[in-house]
């Protein structure tokens, strides 16, 4: 600290009061390094909402089909071969971890590719490409541009 | 007495010549020497403070997003389902709606949020389009 100790006009105990000096700025310090210290873990969670939510969108949706086209199973030609694609996309989707550690990522990213696939696959077997159709630019408009809100002020 | 020396940033008794009369009179008035005292530390603690705030722990970034993305990915995951229903049901009007009022920008909205961006348990506009698909379900089951 530069608080010009050596200006002081010593005429009481010098070490007492630069121990009162100290102790004050080293309050002030942890203060402020609390407040940035919070700020930064506020700005980090509003980022990490925003990126799970995005990122999981199509993983909530591929699962809406899964569950959609199993209930109505019977009524697919060549259900015993629906079954089994929806089955395996199931699988995929179910094991994708919330987490976003490196190892989690690579996971979601292996899976999500995997599973876009077989979902393309199963909408053409049982006939109905269109509940995919442009499901990018669904993802893309309900987690897409944030800045597209009416009230930014009112978000966080 | 002199004080050459003074800086004119730090007027408190304990730099100024009057702190010697203080001192030196023991009877010196309590509440006058308090105040001078308080600006010591005021000054000391505001520079403190700001070069605490240029100091921000550096995990806590990550650490906050870490916390908030298995949350984020719970309500995504839960908004993409409801849209993925509606279309398989061919509920397109329920559809386009839920694509407004899911929109991340109002799920988002920092009311649903404590102070903390603590989620409430259940998000009140994801919570209300999970029953509208259990209604439509049930309807498409009777029909």
């Amino acid at each position: 600290m530069d608080v010009h100790r050596e200006d002081i006009d010593i005429s009481i105990d010098t070490d007492e009061v630069l121990n009162v000096e100290e102790e004050y700025y080293q309050k002030g310090f942890r203060e402020g390094q609390e407040q940035s210290t919070r700020q930064q873990e506020m700005e980090g969670k509003e980022y990490g909402y925003q990126t799970g939510f995005q990122r999981f969108l199509i993983v909530g949706y591929i699962d809406g089909l899964v569950e959609h086209w199993s209930r109505n199973i019977q009524t697919y030609e060549a259900s015993a071969s629906v079954a089994n694609h929806l089955k395996q996309l199931e699988a995929l989707i179910k094991d994708i971890p919330i987490t976003n550690g490196d190892e989690e990522v690579a996971h979601y990213e292996k899976s999500v590719a995997k599973a876009r696939n077989k979902l393309r696959v199963i909408a053409t077997l049982v006939k109905e490409t269109s509940k995919i159709a442009k499901l990018d630019e669904l993802i893309k408009e309900v987690g897409g541009q944030l800045q597209v809100s009416e009230n930014v002020d009112d978000m966080w | 007495m002199g004080c050459s020396n003074c800086q004119p940033e730090i007027k408190t008794s304990l730099h100024s010549k009057d702190s010697n009369d203080f001192e030196d009179d023991v009877w010196g008035d309590d509440d006058v020497y308090v105040d001078a005292n308080a600006d010591v530390k005021r000054a000391h603690q505001k520079q403190g403070y700001l070069d605490g705030l240029a100091s921000a722990q550096e995990s806590s970034l990550q650490s906050g997003f870490d916390k908030a993305f298995s949350d984020g990915a719970r309500m995504g995951a839960a908004v993409g389902k409801i849209l993925g229903e509606l279309r398989a049901l061919g509920e397109s009007e329920s559809f386009y709606q839920a694509t407004k009022e899911l929109n991340i920008a109002k799920i988002m909205d920092k009311k649903y949020f404590d102070s903390e961006l603590k989620i409430q348990k259940n998000h009140e506009v994801i919570y209300k389009w999970q029953k509208i698909v259990a209604q439509h379900l049930e309807d498409a089951t009777k029909a």
